[in-house]
């Protein structure tokens, strides 16, 4: 091919200005702006949301909800344990993030790390779907407050289908919303990796 | 022991730098883009110099590193650039070396690779540098009998791109 045999031949004689080593002192010391970094951080900030939800609901927001003791149990116990597995595994994926690494390997890295942190939302998000259901056929089964005292009466089947359907509709809604968010920032962030890795992937089908 | 560590990177990279500047010039359309990307690969090196072994040559250590940061770490600048935008920027150097004729050729080129994948910029730029089959497909992460043909369909592309 012609033109790029001009282009071999003129490759190495078409030289940039040289960057002082000067230049090159003040760049080490600048913060990167990889994309990496800002996965990184989204991810922590994921990850912290996680822990702190678990940590800070109490069980005085269960008796508000007036939920049986082994739902409260098994909510708070699931979320903690879901939160430190997944720390765990974010940590050491995101160990094996290497510059050094081929392309491919790198690439496969990257999209490993964010797929753990993408498992935890969409686990966590889940989680909090059941328990918005299992809060509602409670309510509507049991509808007392604190003290026992009847918070609303209902009077009839049509009733309780109207409200249990609100309910579960402003629920999905909501954690519609969460995903809409959630996958639009990521979705930017990913797109160049996803595609290379894609193309990278396709070869060696 | 740090300042010993920061000049002798500072040194190598100083020396071996076009690296880095004709990968550049192949990822990004203006200067400005090119310089954040210089910058953005110096960064990764110096974070990465730490555990270079000098069993390895410098420069063939860096080709990994500045190739994976311009196809995977690097955000592209919000600056919108349309394709008539892009500028001649490397060409403006050192132009008096070409005739008139290579010239408009090297610029074809160029602006035809910019036309090609990240993954296709990576494997002509590794041809450009001579490479053989065992390094780009160590550099790649493929088999060489995949890179051969990934290369094949990129020349393939150029040519296409060039010949409508």
């Amino acid at each position: 091919m012609e033109e790029l045999d001009i282009l071999k031949k003129n490759w190495n004689k078409d030289i940039h200005p040289k960057v002082s080593a000067e230049s090159i002192y003040k760049m080490i010391l600048k913060k990167s702006s990889s994309t990496v970094k800002w996965i990184f951080i989204i991810s922590v900030i994921e990850l912290g949301i996680g822990l702190i939800t678990g940590v800070f609901i109490t069980p005085q927001d269960y008796n508000d909800l007036n939920l049986p003791s082994w739902i409260e149990h098994f909510v708070t116990i699931s979320s903690l344990l879901i939160v430190f597995i997944y720390s765990f595994k974010f940590y050491k994926n995101y160990k094996t993030i290497n510059t050094s690494s081929s392309i491919k390997v790198l690439l496969n890295n990257i999209i490993k790390t964010r797929k753990t942190v993408k498992q935890f939302v969409l686990i966590n998000l889940s989680l909090m779907a059941i328990l918005i259901i299992i809060a509602l056929s409670y309510t509507l089964t049991s509808p007392t407050g604190i003290n026992n005292e009847i918070v609303f009466e209902l009077i009839n089947l049509k009733d309780y289908l109207v409200l249990g359907i609100i309910i579960l509709i402003s629920t999905a809604i909501c954690i519609g919303i969460c995903l809409f968010i959630y996958f639009l920032l990521y979705g930017i962030l990913m797109r160049k990796l996803n595609k290379n890795y894609e193309e990278l992937k396709q070869l060696d089908l | 022991m740090k300042k010993e560590l920061e000049h002798s990177f500072v040194t190598q990279l100083e020396k071996h730098q076009n690296i880095i500047h004709k990968i550049c010039r192949l990822y990004t359309n203006n200067q400005d883009a090119h310089n954040d990307l210089f910058q953005e690969v110096t960064i990764q090196l110096w974070r990465a110099f730490p555990k270079f072994r000098g069993d390895a040559k410098f420069s063939t250590w860096m080709y990994r590193i500045a190739l994976n940061t311009a196809i995977t770490l690097y955000r592209k600048s919000k600056r919108r650039i349309q394709t008539n935008d892009i500028d001649d920027f490397h060409f403006k150097i050192k132009s008096e070396e070409y005739d008139d004729t290579e010239e408009e050729q090297l610029k074809l080129m160029y602006s035809a690779i910019k036309q090609l994948s990240d993954i296709e910029k990576a494997l002509i730029f590794l041809y450009l540098e001579e490479k053989n089959y065992r390094e780009i497909s160590e550099t790649m992460g493929i088999s060489e009998v995949n890179a051969r043909v990934k290369m094949n369909r990129a020349k393939g592309k150029l040519k296409k791109i060039l010949n409508p």
